[in-house]
This record gives structure tokens, C-alpha cells and sequence, in this order.
């Protein structure tokens, strides 16, 4: 057993493949021999009517194309009774075992585990042959998909793994840039994991994002044993695991409810903020559109599951005065209306009239989708907030026409995708959460500015190592600089200014924000740098290229020393 | 007892024997070469080698080769034989002779480490 686990997934299928062959092929050769033998024995009559034995050169031939069903006549003399006699008996058992052997050729390669094989073997040879850095994506669902969708984007390469067959089969039909192999496998079973390139040395990453908090713990806990030094991003809805996955170092958890409570009261207390938040993490390509910021005052949540309790928390928080309508409102904090919010009367009770905004954050779309039509019946000056659960209603959110809508899976997808491009970009927000209002402000007028028409700008980062920046490596290490103004005028274009600056310098673990044009880099920064999105392929050339830069760098010393002599 | 062990072991040490029929006389007499012997230890040959198809130990694999390479041989020595009296034109000469039985003597070396391979496997897998 532990001999055949070890074997090559294409070699099980050649011995699949031969070990099936034996009676179909046996029975051939039989027939054929015996077909042979008789015809070599039976007397023919040549074409001067001597007697005539064929040899076996003449019986193969003869039987070759009888067997095939090829029938190119009586060759060479025309035959006798008694060889057409044995030709009838030849013809029905070669052309007989001649089928047996093609029915089980066919049969075996319509068989489900021969094709999940041959499936595997595919998939592992294309993974063993992948020279980019992919990510592995578990569970294929409305997160999969949109995380799935920002990678590939991106230009990185991953590989889906998901245990529902439907959600598999469909990946090659969906339009991906990019040939994606998904495997309908268990992600729970650390060997599954292993096909999937958990071992593969360009293997960056892993994001455990199946809907079950358990089955993603256990994802979280196979990666960090069997590969330590992969990042793994995990879903979690509850707390409890979220505590659990946090205590084994999972690099990143998203638990969603608590994110959007959380961006919510930012919101609150600084438009702003939660704007440059917006902004950095956006999946890009999305135009961002000005929104206006959530009022103060009163406010009522419909709904009191996870993501009611954590938005509750949140608002109390922040000061809010808060009225919560649930179905149980024994569950819910004192004063809760009891019911679902979607009958005007139950709103009605929530003081709707007086409220500044309403959230509907129930479990169910069309609740949702129910409350906030009638709450805006009732009181048309309302902010809403919205939760969509299922991705399939898209459209129906859309034309609901409303101030911010939750949904968990492009949260989730949203910050997976910036934890594995810009790991700095969580921290680098943080930072700027504890600053001033002016300050967030100037630093979004200098987003603006570096990204053209409103388009949502990327951020990506990028490490001062061999591994991602050889030439500029190399480049430090002969004792010449490197400053920020350097890569600005690479990037700058007939005069006009580069759109590109740089976030974040993060050296020996101490964060330089905003750094100044004249800082010099050095070997082992991490930097996050913000953008236009053509920027990043061309900065990954340019840093590891020895040649391009130096020759850029050469230029603009060049043009110093004569902008010099000129003033001069 | 395994019926398949059986039939393998029947085979491989057919094959053998036909082999060594074959061989036996003088090395550019056809008179003493039949085709028909030809034409058996080349059924027998393949019969064996199909019955070791798919095999996962060392020794399967093993057998396998060796068997292969007795067919190669064997089929060698048919291309030669048809060869010689419908393509060439030349008949059975001796020259012709001694190339047919000096190729199935390969394979009856090939057929010998068969038959070696058989009886290790048999004193070390002792049930």
C-alpha cells in the first residue's frame, strides 16, 4: 500500500491501463495463433492446380486484415472449400476477440476513477511545472470565486480545490485569463493538499475560504505543520475559531462580521478613513465612487445573529443610540423589538421615523431586501446599510439602490487578495486609522492625484531581496544609492509625474510612513507602494534587472550633471 | 497454490523449452529448424509477457523486461526468417539460418534469466 501511494499518479494509470489489457490481449493472441496455425496447416491450389501450403509470412497477412475486418480478398491464389471453411471459423473468433479487446479499451477509459486518474496526473504534472509564485484556493464558492478572480488578475497563478464536483466542472467554462486546475477533493486531507502543491517551492500561499469555520481550522493547521513558511488566510465566522486559528500562527484571519462593524464605525467617526480604506483595498478596476458618510444619531438594526451583535457592539461603541428588531427578542438586548422588521408595524414601533439610518443585516436576501423597501416607504431620508448574503442577487442589490452594502464573501476575497499582494497594506492602514482626519485627507488628495479618472488605485509590494529585486540588490551592494525620486523619475513620463508613491517602508521591523522622495532604500526593505496598475509589471522588471537600471540610473546622472553646467 | 503464479510459471518455462527446441542442431541447417517451433515460442513468449502486465513489485517488473526482451528477439528472428524468403529472395540460406537461430539463442538467454527470476522469487517468497 505505502509502494503504491508513493507511485506517480500517471504511472497508476499505465498499470490501470496493462493490468486491464491482460485477458483482452491474451484472447487475441490465441485467436490470432490458432487462426495462423490452421491456415499454415489447410492444403491450398496454386494457379497451375499444384497443391500449395501457405507459410506463415502469407497466414499473418492473410489473418491480419481478416481479423481487422480489412478483407483485401483470397490472396495470393484464390482458396480452396476446406481454407474458406477455417476462414469462416478464423473470422468469427479473431474479429470477436479483436472487439473484446477495443470494448475494453473504451470501457476503461469511460471509467469514472480511470478518468479521476488521468484527471490527477494532469493536474500534477501542470503543478510540478508551475515556475510562478500560486496560491491555493480552498473552497470554491462566491469567495472563491472573486478571490479567485482578483489573483488571476493580478497575473498570479492558483489552483482550486473544493470537495463539491459541480462547482469544479464549472471552472473551465468561466473566462479565466489564465488555465486554472481545480480538484474536487477534500481539502480536510492533508495528501489532497500535498497534489495540490502544498510542497511546491513557488507555492505562496494558501487561503482556507470554504463556508465550514471547522474544515478551514484544519486547513489552517496542516499548512502550518506541513509548510510553515506559507501564508495562510483563513475564514472565520465564529469567534471561537477564530481565537483557536489565531493561537497556531495563521497569518491572517477575516472574520467578516466584525470587519464590516468595524469599518462601519469608522465610517462614522471618519468618513475620510474608511474612504482611503476603500480605496487601497478596492479590488481594482472598480471605479470608486464618492459616497457620502453615514450620519450620527439613531439607528436600528434588524437582525441580531453574528454580524447584528458585532454591528451592535460597534455603534454602542461609538456612542450611537441603537434599536434592535429580531425575532426573538429575548436573545437581543432589553428594549428590542420583537418581529422581522419587514412589516411596516414592527418599524413602526422602532421608532423608523426618528431613526437616521437603518441596517438590515439579517440571514435571508429578501428580508433585507423587504425591510429596507419599506423602511424607506416610511421614512425616505434614511442612510441604509444593507447585508447581502448570496451573490446570485447581485442585480436585485444593485438596483435596490442603497448607501452600503455588506457582503461577506467580497470582504473576504478583498482582504485575502491584499494580504497576499501588499502584505503591508493591513498595517500601514492601522497606522493611519490612529492619525488625524487632515492628515488621511492629504494623503487621499496624493492618491488621487497618482491615479488617473477615478480608477480605484492598485497597491502592491514588493521586498528588497534576491528573490523579487536582484538587480537593484546588487546595485546597493556596490555602494551606490537608491533613493525614492530615483524610481519616481524611472516611472515619470515626458515631463509629467510618475503615478506611483510609496506608502510604506518597513526596515528591520521599524515602519517608515510616508517616507520622504530623498529616503535611500536599502537591501531587505519592504516596501508597499500604491499606483497605476501598469506600474507594477514594469517595477518588478526594473528592480530585478541589472541592466535596466543601471542604464536608467546612468541617464539621470547624466541629465543632473547637464542641468547643472546649464544653470551654471 | 495461485492459479496465476501457476499459469506464469507454465508459461515462462514453455516458452523455455520451445526456445531451447528451437535452438537445438546445427546452427546453418534448416532442416534442423522447424517454423512451427518458431511460431510457438513466439505465441508462448507473448502469452507470458501479457500475464505479467501491470505488475508492481520489483521482481513483476523484472519479469516483465526479460520477457520483453525475449519477444524482441524472437519476433527478431521471424522479420529475418519472412525477410529472407519473400523480400530478399534469397532463401534459407546458411548465412540467413545462423542469423534466425543466433537470434533466438538471445532469446534463450533472455528466457534462462526468466526462468532464474522465477525460482528467486519462489526461495525468497516461501508461504
Amino acid at each position: 500500500m505505502i509502494v503504491q501511494r508513493q507511485l506517480r499518479a500517471t504511472d497508476t494509470f499505465i498499470f490501470l491501463l496493462l493490468r486491464r489489457m491482460r485477458a483482452p490481449l491474451i484472447v487475441l493472441i490465441v485467436s490470432f495463433s490458432i487462426s495462423i496455425l490452421g491456415f499454415v496447416l489447410i492444403p491450398g491450389v496454386d494457379d497451375q492446380g499444384n497443391v500449395w501450403h501457405m507459410d506463415f509470412f502469407h497466414a499473418f497477412y492473410f489473418t491480419s486484415y481478416m481479423a481487422t475486418t480489412i478483407g483485401f480478398g483470397e490472396l495470393p491464389y484464390p482458396f480452396t472449400e476446406l481454407q474458406r471453411f477455417w476462414t469462416i471459423v478464423s473470422i468469427y473468433i479473431t474479429v470477436i476477440s479483436w472487439l473484446y479487446a477495443f470494448g475494453t479499451i473504451i470501457s476503461l477509459l469511460q471509467d469514472s476513477t480511470f478518468r479521476q486518474i488521468v484527471k490527477e496526473s494532469g493536474y500534477s504534472r501542470y503543478i510540478r511545472r508551475i515556475r510562478d509564485p500560486f496560491y491555493i484556493i480552498c473552497g470554491y464558492g462566491d469567495t472563491g470565486h472573486m478571490l479567485l478572480h482578483s489573483l488571476t488578475e493580478r497575473g498570479y497563478q492558483a489552483i482550486v480545490v473544493d470537495n463539491d464536483p459541480q462547482r469544479i466542472n464549472a471552472l473551465p467554462i468561466e473566462n479565466h485569463p489564465v488555465y486554472i486546475p481545480g480538484m474536487s477533493v477534500d481539502a480536510e486531507d492533508s495528501g489532497h493538499l500535498k497534489k495540490a502543491g502544498l510542497m511546491h517551492p513557488m507555492c505562496a500561499g494558501v487561503a482556507a475560504i470554504t463556508g465550514d469555520d471547522k474544515a478551514n481550522l484544519k486547513i489552517a493547521i496542516t499548512v502550518k505543520l506541513l509548510n510553515p513558511s506559507l501564508q495562510v488566510v483563513c475564514r472565520a465566522e465564529s469567534q471561537a475559531i477564530a481565537d483557536n486559528m489565531n493561537s497556531f500562527g495563521t497569518d491572517y484571519i477575516v472574520t467578516p462580521f466584525r470587519n464590516y462593524a468595524s469599518l462601519l464605525s469608522i465610517a462614522l467617526h471618519s468618513p475620510v478613513q474608511c474612504q482611503l480604506y476603500n480605496w487601497l483595498y478596492g479590488l481594482s478596476r472598480t471605479v470608486v465612487a464618492e459616497k457620502i458618510a453615514p450620519p450620527s444619531g439613531f439607528w436600528v438594526i434588524c437582525g441580531y445573529g453574528r454580524m447584528g451583535k458585532a454591528l451592535h457592539q460597534r455603534f454602542t461603541e461609538a456612542g450611537m443610540e441603537v434599536m434592535v428588531i429580531n425575532k426573538n427578542a429575548k436573545v437581543a438586548p432589553p428594549g428590542t423589538v420583537a418581529g422581522k422588521g419587514t412589516e411596516a408595524h414592527t418599524l413602526e414601533e422602532a421608532n423608523i421615523g426618528r431613526a437616521v439610518g437603518i441596517i438590515a443585516a439579517t440571514d435571508d436576501d429578501t428580508d433585507n431586501l423587504s425591510i429596507i423597501m419599506t423602511a424607506r416607504d416610511l421614512n425616505p431620508e434614511l442612510y441604509i446599510v444593507i447585508r447581502q448574503n448570496s451573490y446570485a442577487n447581485e442585480a436585485l442589490f444593485k438596483a435596490a439602490n442603497v448607501d452600503f452594502i455588506m457582503q461577506n464573501s467580497f470582504m473576504i476575497a478583498r482582504e485575502a487578495t491584499a494580504y497576499f499582494t501588499a502584505p503591508l497594506l493591513g498595517r500601514f492602514l492601522s497606522q493611519m486609522v490612529r492619525r488625524s482626519n487632515a492628515d488621511a485627507e492629504l494623503l487621499l488628495k496624493r492618491i488621487q492625484a497618482a491615479v488617473a479618472d477615478g480608477e480605484a488605485p492598485s497597491t502592491w509590494g514588493v521586498d528588497m531581496t534576491d528573490v523579487g529585486a536582484a538587480g537593484a540588490c546588487s546595485w546597493l551592494r556596490s555602494g551606490k544609492r537608491l533613493s525614492i525620486s530615483d524610481l519616481l523619475q524611472e516611472f515619470s513620463h515626458h515631463g509629467e509625474e510618475a503615478r506611483l508613491m510609496v506608502l510604506t517602508v518597513v526596515r528591520d521591523g521599524i515602519e517608515h510612513l510616508l517616507p520622504a522622495d530623498s529616503f535611500n532604500f536599502s537591501e531587505g526593505d519592504q516596501i508597499l507602494f500604491c499606483g497605476q496598475r501598469g506600474h507594477k509589471r514594469h517595477m518588478r522588471f526594473w528592480l530585478s534587472d541589472q541592466v535596466a537600471l543601471n542604464y536608467s540610473m546612468q541617464c539621470f546622472e547624466q541629465e543632473q550633471a547637464t542641468l547643472k553646467e546649464t544653470s551654471a | 497454490m495461485n492459479m496465476n503464479k501457476l499459469s506464469f510459471a507454465f508459461f515462462i518455462i514453455l516458452s523455455l523449452s520451445i526456445n531451447v527446441a528451437f535452438f537445438v542442431g546445427d546452427i546453418d541447417n534448416p532442416d534442423h529448424h522447424s517454423a512451427y517451433e518458431l511460431f510457438v515460442a513466439i505465441v508462448v513468449s507473448l502469452i507470458a509477457t501479457v500475464l505479467k502486465f501491470g505488475e508492481h513489485s520489483q521482481i513483476g517488473a523484472m519479469l516483465l523486461a526479460t520477457s520483453l526482451a525475449a519477444d524482441l528477439c524472437l519476433i527478431s528472428a521471424a522479420i529475418v526468417w519472412g525477410a529472407a524468403v519473400h523480400v530478399l529472395d534469397v532463401g534459407l540460406t546458411p548465412e540467413m539460418m545462423a542469423s534466425i537461430v543466433s537470434l533466438s539463442g538471445g532469446a534463450l538467454v533472455a528466457n534462462l534469466v526468466s526462468v532464474a527470476l522465477l525460482m528467486l522469487e519462489t526461495v525468497v517468497v516461501r508461504r
